[in-house]
């Protein structure tokens, strides 16, 4: 063959013009999946925290500001960066996404190296948890300190947590204990460092403060980007595949099971939930109120029914068509469903034992709220098949929504809890733990007769119900 | 067990994608089902298993309304595709499920298995893999064991031979045609493969645009060079 004809490629695009490809790529891919709904989410949660907070400072706002009043906190603010570097770590391990491996159709094509560590560079700057801290700061700042000093801070927060970030992105790039090694005690020097900088810096001018901490981030950042920029990955898709123990004879009930243990996003949300309410129910502070206490015993004993009954047949959505071609009627799934929700908040109630060899005054309480939430809660969340939309169970995120849905009827299940809120906000503890118990027994009485409706419900509405779950 | 369709008809928006008037598979026949891309043969599939709503007529399956009777799920196997399949199960699991909601005893499903084993190839059972892990192939097979594994009375499959290398190809044609013989099975599958189709076929339905254009008897494999024209001349 005459080697002039070969007419290679002649798009070797330079690392300028790659950037701008896999930026356009990156935002083509947000712009496709952005939802409306999702910032609906984000704005009502923010609505509520917003809330909390006005309330809090509400009911405190003289104290709090007596205290900011003595105290000058830009002198401070090196320190308070430093204690968050461990909590924004964490946060991002368990939290942040990233692009750190090109897909294969990005890998076969003349895409370099540098442009791409570039491109995974300019989405840590974007990534949302990466400045989200920052932005939070930022807003503290500009309230206690003058606006240069919040900006200089808002900087050097910033820098910090683009620096975990990367760290994270890193961690997640490299392939191989030899080389995520180095990056952990790279963190850990810098977790030691930052700590020791922080304190020796006390006593200069905040200014100087803030500027040699923000040069330390930089050089930091640099060399984490430069350790990055020499890591080499390959999506060796097989060594994902998992080494799986058989755990069950394909039990009815047992499947159950396996979908807790074997989907790490229902197992990491439902496991996050219990332990934010047992650190909160086992803390010193709670110990004074009943009111918090019953609250947090509630959720403790219903939350892990709840997280897993709000995704309905989330679940089964992957493999409905096998469901409903076989001898395996939504009754009976729904009634197995049920009966492992109770299976839950009894795991859970366990977990509040000790609880009780401290405040024996609470098993009547604890006892009221388990039969509730075995009763009605577990009750409550069924009709939730109705909206079911497919789950991703192996997908490893627990802040997006996939799965989840909006419906009204999502709202209506919160209702319960501000109706216990209420209840032991306002009424005597006695009158509430005997109505939640009558609740209760009168709602399992009745169980079967719901999910015998409940079912038919769904049959009658089936097909539009398995469109909608995909 | 026998089929029956009546005036079934499936549309979307403004497009009829299936429109059958009447069609009667017998009880023990083994039929194919062909045609070009998008001429309904997944559809008309997904009716028969009332996964999907008729927008008009029904379908029968021992003369019971799918819709309305459900028994004939537990004398139907089916697989059409990952739908039907518990991902976040092992193989063993997942055969291990069907013989509980078909109440098959563990050691009946162990035995029939074993008549599966020269498809399984030894890369299926006892490989400690999640089904999703399992190549498309693997996964195929995985689908067209759980369908068959409860010895169904009506067996349906959708592409079967996808996927699938040459010796698995030929080991499932065998296997359906077996189980059509012995057990006296109605078998109804889709395929693009019209060698294989019109080797165990004994009756072959040409599906085009969603309309049955030809009801071909295939005893001896006759329908073959009718089949082989009609796809040439499209060309």
């Amino acid at each position: 063959m005459d080697k002039k004809n070969i007419n290679f490629s002649d798009h070797q695009l330079n690392n300028n013009d790659v950037m701008h490809e896999l930026i356009n790529l990156y935002i083509d891919q947000k712009k496709r999946e952005f939802r409306w709904k999702d910032v609906f989410i984000f704005i009502y949660f923010a609505f509520f925290l917003s809330l909390i907070g006005f309330l809090v400072y509400q009911e405190n706002g003289d104290q709090i500001n007596r205290m900011i009043k003595n105290i000058e906190f830009e002198n401070f603010i090196v320190l308070i960066a430093a204690g968050c570097i461990l909590p924004d770590f964490i946060t991002k391990l368990i939290f942040k996404h990233d692009v750190t491996v090109m897909d294969d159709y990005l890998k076969t094509k003349p895409i370099s190296n540098t442009a791409w560590n570039r491109f995974i560079a300019l989405t840590n700057t974007l990534n949302f948890w990466n400045i989200l801290l920052p932005i939070f700061f930022l807003i503290v700042c500009l309230w206690l300190m003058p606006v240069a000093f919040a900006i200089l801070s808002f900087i050097m927060i910033f820098l910090m947590s683009y620096f975990n970030g990367l760290a994270v992105t890193s961690l997640r790039k490299a392939d191989g204990l030899e080389y995520k090694m180095p990056i952990l005690i790279g963190w850990v020097v810098y977790l030691i460092f930052s700590s020791l900088l922080s304190f020796l810096l006390i006593g200069l001018t905040p200014v100087v403060q803030i500027l040699i901490d923000i040069v330390f981030n930089a050089v930091c950042i640099c060399c984490m980007y430069l350790y990055m920029c020499k890591l080499k990955r390959y999506n060796e898709y097989k060594t994902r595949v998992s080494h799986a123990k058989s755990i069950s004879s394909g039990s009815l009930i047992g499947i159950n099971f396996i979908i807790l243990l074997r989907g790490k996003r229902i197992r990491t949300s439902m496991l996050i939930m219990v332990l934010v309410c047992l650190l909160q129910l086992y803390s010193p502070i709670t110990y004074e109120q009943l009111g918090f206490m019953a609250l947090w015993s509630f959720f403790t004993v219903c939350f892990p029914s709840f997280m897993i009954g709000q995704f309905g047949l989330g679940v089964e959505a992957n493999y409905i068509d096998g469901v409903m071609t076989k001898p395996y009627s939504i009754n009976e799934i729904l009634r197995y469903k049920y009966y492992f929700f109770i299976i839950l908040n009894l795991i859970s109630t366990l977990l509040l034992v000790p609880l009780l060899l401290i405040h024996v005054d609470l098993l009547m309480l604890i006892v009221s709220i388990l039969i509730f939430s075995i009763g009605f809660i577990n009750i409550f969340m069924l009709p939730m098949c109705l909206f079911s939309k497919r789950l991703d169970i192996f997908g490893s995120a627990f802040f997006n929504f996939q799965g989840a849905n909006y419906t009204p009827y999502s709202f209506a299940m919160i209702i319960p809890f501000f109706l216990i809120a209420l209840a032991f906000a306002f009424l005597n503890p006695v009158v509430v733990e005997i109505s939640i118990t009558v609740l209760g027994l009168l709602s399992f009485a009745l169980h079967k007769l719901f999910i015998n409706k409940l079912s038919e419900i769904f049959i009658r509405r089936r097909y539009d119900i398995m469109e909608d779950m995909f | 067990m026998n089929i029956q369709i009546c005036n079934l008809v499936k549309v979307y928006g403004d497009k009829t994608v299936l429109n059958i008037p009447d069609l009667l598979i017998s009880s023990g026949e083994l039929v194919g089902l062909v045609g070009n891309n998008g001429a309904g043969k997944t559809t008309m599939l997904r009716l028969i298993l009332d996964l999907i709503r008729a927008d008009g007529g029904y379908v029968t399956s021992n003369d019971w309304k799918v819709n309305e009777n459900f028994d004939w799920k537990s004398y139907t196997g089916s697989f059409i595709d990952g739908r039907f399949l518990i991902d976040f199960y092992t193989p063993e699991e997942y055969f291990s499920f069907i013989g509980n909601v078909y109440k098959i005893s563990p050691d009946i499903i162990k035995s029939r298995l074993e008549q599966y084993t020269p498809l399984m190839h030894d890369e299926i059972l006892g490989t400690k893999k999640y089904i999703k892990n399992f190549s498309e192939g693997n996964r195929q097979k995985i689908g067209i064991i759980g369908a068959m594994l409860i010895n169904p009375k009506v067996l349906l499959l959708d592409e079967p031979f996808n996927f699938l290398d040459p010796s698995s190809q030929m080991i499932v044609a065998k296997l359906i045609k077996q189980m059509n013989r012995d057990l006296g099975t109605t078998v109804l599958i889709s395929s693009h493969n019209l060698n294989f189709v019109s080797e165990i076929s004994s009756r072959i339905l040409l599906l085009e645009k969603g309309e049955l254009v030809k009801d071909l008897n295939n005893q001896d494999g006759i329908a073959e060079k009718e089949l082989t024209d009609y796809f040439a001349s499209q060309v």
